[in-house]
């Protein structure tokens, strides 16, 4: 075979790499809004991704396809992958109902896993298949095999970068998962029949008329508006029984909004947070006026999400206000509430008291224009790495200095009054002692969700039933719930005394920002509800630490140890693997700390992940450049095994040492970030065409490029599989910053193995 | 329901489930130390050689294998016998207005001990108390509070009744008939929160002592019941009657959820039928359904379906109609079905003013159904 233009056949690779992350990104957010899912579900599903992408890629390699075959099967699986990820888009909406699961149904992980596994079987084996072909295919057309792998591995990743850029950036909030999908058939139909007339060598006709018929039908779906139709019918089964008035995504998450009899509610990723014009008055009035009436004269507020919808408006019936700072990172979901107003609503966002401000809640409260009085602090509880953020000491240390003197913070937790599972115990004993650490006195309303007011103030030490009844009947606020005879219930001291007994049992850890006990706590009780028959998985995860990990990863190398002596190759693949897993955790170390110093902004870390991939791309490239080749290979591999171990403890000590003292100085914490993870995928990068030379052992023949790449591949997707899966649920026992102790060890004994390997055959 | 009785997504859970077969294997019972044993009053033995027992209390029947749970969590055959865990451990024991259960015609501004016991014989999707109901003793932390303590406890405590509640009595079944007929004896009302989801010749034993029951009628169609609940709707419409016909003051609570159960041509029907078979002096609380437990990807119920719940059963004749959980709506008052005056003015469960005197009006005179002070 012979191509005309081998740039046909790169912008194919890229075209591939943009197809992958696409399909990736579009099925995971749509998977979120079916699960309302946190770290585990994403572990779970970008675990199945790139699980079933691992076993296509093994497949391929075991098929062996060389010439004419070869070329057709890449066409061909190109244009199934192209056909089957609208399908698959339109099986995620209807889960529930091929399940048999009522649509507003929580579901537990196992539903959750065999969906994601299921789902995405189709299109996340063949893209793993497309890989290997395509690097089979490059060598061929090259002939070319030392550097086929590296630098299809390049083009692939380069691709990733474009795609991830320009779906999160651009096509997110414009296009609808349909239109992305058929989109993306169209031009993966139009590179197809590119490369079918570039290729010289290889009957076309069928395969050709197969690509125009295609790309035909794509047209049609784009011009006649059919992936909007699509779109609207899967949208109506999934939401089943309820009036969707508006959907739309914005960078950070998706917005529903449903009608019904008067009233609208508003949904993000599936799960409501505010519904008007009747919001849950036993929620606002309870947070806000016992929190309210827990200060002496409450003027500065600031409301740190969930403020519209009922909060804000119980805020501004307090005479002394005379400021209100709102904060949310999502303006669109602002502006969507604006888009059905009610006069609640349109009261707070348009009051003159009211401020407005889009931004991270962390990253506002490090710098704000005035010390409050009170703070509320309305995010969802810690079921996520990103809202744990808000719950540790090192944030309440930072809200201590944005408060005055006699300033108080109050937050909710979900609770009960009939009884304490030992899962609820443990995350309230962790909000309580990581409160205790920074505030002097807490205040505690028992409730259906308990009411946590702390502050440093005395006179918060003497707030009683009695001094809230009396500010109260001075106040003259007028409300629907709190009544005397409600608040004498409400705060009667024998339900604090039954509430702080019923946690005595617990032995829960303070939750900081790299130690995120409460984040696990959280994902442990939420598992009770919908896969109970998984709290034996949980107990045993909670009674993990970063001996039992090592221990474990000890015994796991020594397995692999043993295997080698008699399976020469063996300690390449477990090189991988662990580089597999080492990266994607690695990456979510970074990516995590990078929310603790910086906050969360959704452009930065999308720059983050992109500067990973770009390190990943470049250190493929690299070892296939001349200039590498002078290097014996396995002495390179051996230096790069040694440069992952070198930067996984220089990320240790930066994250444990410097950054805490420089984390005002925003340029440079970037820098840093940046570079980590660059580094990072630069060394992930170059072990992967570097390994699958070593493994081959020699000469290539075309044959043994799929096989290798076959295997191998998988293996690393495996490891990230891993990493993905068990990562953020491990590193929220052991400890962020013991996960780089964890990863080191790791890599270190990986690192042992490699030192027995004995290359046969070294290129000089 | 689909193929052979078995619903689609059971079907499914089962398949899918089956490769972790070996995980479900039932473990070898140790009793925990706080649990109490005590024989079940009402169960047979199915199989003698197998010592499989057949549970007569609720309308499940379960056919229990020795070392086995009941589907309640609350009952465990023992070598042929059939015991209840919950006797005399409660996990749950609170003083609660009576409101809250929730009585708005039975001696208002009054408090109610209220005791559970872990377990349910229902499976509902939006159960607020879960951790209880969706558990058994053996899992929870219970108190020793025999039958005579729980009454001491509620008389030392001023309480004027006390109420099974929280999860579903049923299952602690043999525990409250012997602290009823102790606080019978001693002048406290026993009052219920339940699912009504009982046999007849257990609840018949049961009236004697009852003096009220809050039955939660969670919907008012059969499909409803099997979806959401997996249960029926027949033996709580049984129930209902039952208690009524014993003497015992019924109260029904129907938790609307939007899209589910609130479609008014069923409102209507379960009105009508309440008004025809129990009688129009039975009060109904319509409640505001907030997201909860496995129902968390739902809205909350909109206040104008449950004031057209409302209007729909004062139109059925239903003389006392209550809406839950929105506070500060009229719908939370008492109002005389003669001269439509508000009785009893409440905000939540603040009583803010009574105008009943010896069960009547204070205004027309006319008898205002529940259980009062004279």
């Amino acid at each position: 075979m012979r191509i005309k233009n081998l740039f046909c056949l790169i912008f194919f690779i890229i075209i591939t790499g943009i197809g992958g992350i696409f399909a990736q990104i579009v099925l995971l957010r749509e998977m979120l809004i079916l699960f309302s899912g946190n770290e585990l579900s994403i572990g779970v599903i970008i675990g199945s991704w790139v699980l079933w992408e691992a076993g296509g890629a093994y497949i391929a390699g075991r098929w062996r396809l060389t010439g004419k075959t070869l070329a057709k099967t890449l066409v061909f699986s190109t244009l199934l992958f192209s056909f089957l990820f609208p399908i698959s888009i339109y099986a995620v909406r209807v889960f529930k109902v091929i399940a048999g699961i009522p649509p507003e149904t929580g579901t537990g992980i196992l539903p959750i896993f065999y969906a994601s596994f299921f789902i995405i079987f189709p299109v996340g084996f063949i893209h793993g298949m497309l890989f290997t072909f395509l690097c089979s295919f490059y060598s061929e057309i090259t002939a070319n095999h030392r550097s086929s792998i590296g630098r299809v591995y390049f083009y692939e990743m380069l691709g990733t970068i474009i795609g991830g850029i320009l779906l999160n950036y651009i096509f997110i909030q414009f296009f609808n998962s349909f239109s992305i999908a058929v989109g993306l058939g169209l031009i993966n139909a139009l590179t197809c029949i590119i490369l079918i007339f570039s290729v010289s060598g290889v009957k076309k006709t069928g395969i050709a008329a197969l690509s125009i018929v295609f790309l035909l039908l794509s047209l049609v779906m784009v011009a006649g508006g059919l992936a909007g139709y699509m779109h609207n019918i899967s949208i109506s089964k999934q939401w089943a029984g309820r009036n969707i008035v508006y959907y739309k995504n914005s960078p950070y998450q998706n917005i529903v909004v449903t009608g019904d009899n008067g009233q609208y509610t508003f949904f993000t990723d599936g799960i409501p947070v505010i519904t008007t014009p009747n919001p849950d008055t036993g929620y606002t009035e309870d947070f806000v006026h016992f929190t309210m009436l827990s200060h002496p004269n409450p003027e500065k507020i600031l409301v740190l999400s969930g403020g519209a919808g009922g909060v804000i408006h119980e805020i501004l019936k307090y005479k002394s206000v005379k400021r209100i700072d709102y904060i949310e990172l999502d303006p669109l979901f602002l502006k969507t509430i604006q888009m059905f107003p009610t006069e609640i609503t349109q009261g707070e966002l348009t009051s003159p008291f009211v401020n407005l401000h889009f931004l991270d809640g962390r990253m506002f409260v490090k710098n704000p224009p005035v010390r409050y009085d009170v703070i509320f602090l309305g995010v969802p509880p810690p079921y996520t790495l990103q809202t744990n953020r808000f719950f540790t000491i090192e944030f309440f240390q930072i809200v201590r200095r944005a408060l005055e003197p006699d300033g108080l913070i109050s937050l909710t937790m979900p609770a009960t009054m009939t009884y304490y599972t030992d899962e609820l115990k443990d995350i309230h004993l962790c909000i309580l002692k990581t409160l205790a650490q920074v505030f002097n006195y807490r205040y505690i309303i028992p409730g259906d969700f308990n009411i946590f007011i702390s502050s440093n103030s005395d006179d918060l030490k003497k707030n009683s039933a009695s001094i809230i009844s009396e500010r109260f009947r001075r106040s003259k606020v007028a409300t629907n719930l709190i009544t005397p005879f409600y608040l004498e219930e409400r705060l009667d001291e024998r339900k604090t005394d039954w509430y702080l007994s019923s946690l005595k049992d617990s032995h829960a850890e303070m939750n900081r920002d790299f130690s995120p006990y409460a984040f696990f706590y959280t994902i442990a009780f939420n598992n009770l509800m919908y896969s109970p028959y998984l709290k034996g998985f949980f107990d045993t995860l909670k009674g993990m630490n970063l001996f039992k990990v090592m221990l474990f990863s000890v015994l796991t190398y020594l397995f692999f140890f043993v295997l080698s002596l008699r399976q020469k190759n063996l300690p390449i693949v477990y090189v991988i693997g662990t580089t597999g897993l080492a990266s994607m955790v690695l990456e979510l170390i970074l990516i995590l700390s990078f929310q603790i110093y910086y906050g969360y902004v959704f452009f930065e870390v999308g720059i983050l992940v992109m500067i990973f991939l770009s390190g990943i791309a470049l250190g493929g490239m690299g070892v296939s450049t001349g200039y590498v080749r002078r290097f014996r290979e396995l002495k390179m591999l051996q230096c790069i095994e040694f440069g992952i171990i070198t930067l996984i403890c220089a990320v240790f000590f930066i994250l444990r040492y410097w950054c805490p003292y420089i984390q005002s100085n925003t340029f440079l914490i970037k820098a840093i970030f940046f570079l980590l993870l660059f580094i990072s995928g630069l060394f992930t990068g170059a072990e992967f065409p570097l390994s699958s030379r070593i493994y081959d052992g020699g000469v290539r023949t075309e044959g043994n490029i799929g096989r290798t790449v076959g295997l191998l591949y998988s293996v690393d997707l495996l490891g990230g599989f891993i990493g993905g899966l068990l990562g953020g649920i491990l590193l929220s026992v052991t400890g962020i910053l013991e996960g780089c102790i964890i990863l080191a060890s790791i890599k270190t004994l990986s690192l042992a193995l490699l030192l027995t390997y004995k290359n046969k055959v070294l290129l000089s | 329901m689909g193929f052979n009785g078995i619903s689609r997504r059971k079907f499914v859970k089962i398949a899918l489930l089956a490769p972790f077969a070996w995980q479900l294997e039932a473990k070898e019972h140790i009793p925990k130390k706080d649990i109490s044993l005590k024989e079940a009053l009402y169960y047979k033995t199915y199989d003698e050689r197998a010592k499989t027992v057949s549970c007569q209390l609720c309308p499940r029947g379960c056919i229990i294998g020795e070392g086995e749970l009941g589907f309640c969590r609350a009952r465990r055959n023992i070598k042929g016998r059939l015991y209840s865990l919950g006797y005399s451990r409660p996990c749950a024991v609170h003083i609660d207005p009576i409101e809250k259960k929730p009585f708005f015609n039975v001696l208002p501004r009054t408090l109610s001990f209220s005791i559970a016991s872990a377990g349910c014989n229902l499976r509902c999707r939006f159960c607020q108390n879960w951790q209880i109901s969706q558990a058994s003793p053996e899992d929870t932390v219970n108190e020793y509070m025999p039958p005579e303590k729980v009454v001491e406890m509620a008389e030392k405590n001023r309480c004027r009744s006390i109420a099974y509640t929280y999860t579903e009595p049923t299952n602690f079944f043999e525990y409250m008939i012997d602290v009823a007929r102790i606080a019978k004896k001693r002048g406290i009302l026993n009052i219920q929160h339940s699912n009504g989801y009982i046999n007849q010749e257990p609840l018949r034993e049961l009236c004697r002592y009852l003096d009220a029951a809050n039955i939660d009628l969670k919907g008012f169609n059969n499909a409803f019941y099997n979806r959401y609940c997996e249960a029926d709707l027949k033996p709580v419409l049984e129930t209902i009657k039952a208690l009524k016909k014993s003497g015992v003051w019924v109260e029904i609570t129907n938790l609307v959820i939007g899209g589910h159960n609130d479609d008014p041509s069923m409102i209507g029907t379960m009105c009508e039928w309440i008004k025809k078979e129990v009688g129009p002096d039975v009060p109904i609380h319509f409640s505001r359904f907030f997201p909860m437990y496995r129902m968390r990807n739902i809205a909350p119920t909109p206040v104008g379906t449950l004031e057209k719940a409302r209007d729909t059963a004062i139109k059925a004749g239903i003389q006392y109609v209550y809406i839950g959980n929105v506070p500060g709506n009229p719908g939370e008052n008492t109002y005389c079905p003669h001269c439509k005056k508000a009785v009893i003015k409440r905000v939540g469960y603040s009583i803010m003013d009574v105008h009943i005197k010896n069960g009547k009006c204070s205004y027309c005179g006319e008898k205002i159904g529940g259980i009062w002070d004279t």
